[in-house]
């Protein structure tokens, strides 16, 4: 189908552009694979018939974050031997190898559809195999809103703080610096 | 484009960020991983969501099927804000040491 032929491509694009922010020689180049991984990160999820998340991820980390971290690439001295790694590669490439197999077992051999049909009995559509999105989804934003706005109150009420409490921080961090350098 | 096909390559983009965390000597591409982490379980989320059960629409419905996205907004919330955390990090590393590549001998006093 063309929907999955799209899904593939845009997920070998997803996971080479992935290796590539490791494997790429300049720091650089890895941050403009980060944007790329990120825009096909966005794909997905218009894929996924949620196209506010899509938007969201596109303003938040195509947008903002790629630019903070293309301005710090500048502080990094020695290009040609800013993307060494140390001397735990071999030992965390093992782990890392270990923890995807094992995960990707436990993935592609749980049964979806007993664990969707034992918790949540005579739904008309089970999990793994939907042909059709549920019909929520095709209004999406709109009950996104809903549900923000009313179940998830104190916690959009917190992320907000969050977010408040990161920038001081970032401000003071770099304002106390300041202060000490006009000394 | 099953729920495993989509948690299989939510799983490989976390390996690969676990490996750029603890194998990168800049502290720059340390913070780079650490977003596709971040991003590969948002796309977890969101796939659950995808294949949630559906039903009809109301508000038990939604609840149900959406939780998986209001999650992942909050996921992009809290990356937003550690990204300009630890960028101001490095900042002050860099004024400190000269030198953003993480070595023994940071001190996080000393920033």
């Amino acid at each position: 189908m063309f929907i999955d032929a799209i899904f593939y491509l845009v997920s070998i694009l997803l996971i080479s552009n992935s290796l590539l922010i490791l494997f790429s020689k300049n720091v650089y180049r890895s941050a403009v694979f980060l944007a790329f991984s990120m825009l096909c990160f966005a794909a997905m999820y218009f894929m996924l018939s949620a196209e506010f998340i899509g938007v969201i991820q596109i303003l938040v980390y195509v947008g903002a974050v790629s630019v903070l971290i293309a301005l710090s690439v500048m502080l990094v001295k020695d290009i040609e031997k800013s993307t060494d790694n140390n001397r735990l590669l071999y030992y965390s490439s093992a782990i890392g190898l270990i923890f995807l197999v094992s995960i990707s077992f436990f993935i592609l051999n749980f049964e979806w559809n007993e664990f969707s049909r034992n918790i949540l009995d005579g739904s008309n559509c089970l999990l793994s195999n939907c042909g059709s999105e549920p019909a929520i989804l095709i209004e999406s934003t709109n009950w996104l809103g809903k549900l923000i706005t009313t179940d998830f109150m104190i916690a959009f009420q917190l992320s907000g703080l969050i977010l408040l409490a990161s920038l001081i921080g970032a401000l003071a961090l770099l304002r106390i610096r300041m202060n000490d350098d006009s000394k | 484009m099953t729920l495993s096909n989509l948690l299989v390559i939510s799983a490989i983009i976390f390996v690969i960020g676990l490996l750029g965390t603890l194998t990168k000597k800049s502290t720059v591409l340390v913070i780079m991983s650490l977003e596709l982490m971040f991003n590969a379980a948002a796309l977890s989320f969101v796939a659950f969501s995808r294949f949630a059960p559906g039903g009809l629409l109301g508000v038990e419905s939604a609840s149900r099927v959406l939780s998986g996205q209001v999650m992942a907004i909050f996921i992009i919330a809290i990356g937003a804000a550690e990204a300009a955390l630890a960028l101001s990090l490095v900042i002050a590393i860099y004024r400190e040491k000269s030198s953003i590549e993480i070595t023994n001998s940071i001190d996080i006093k000393e920033v």
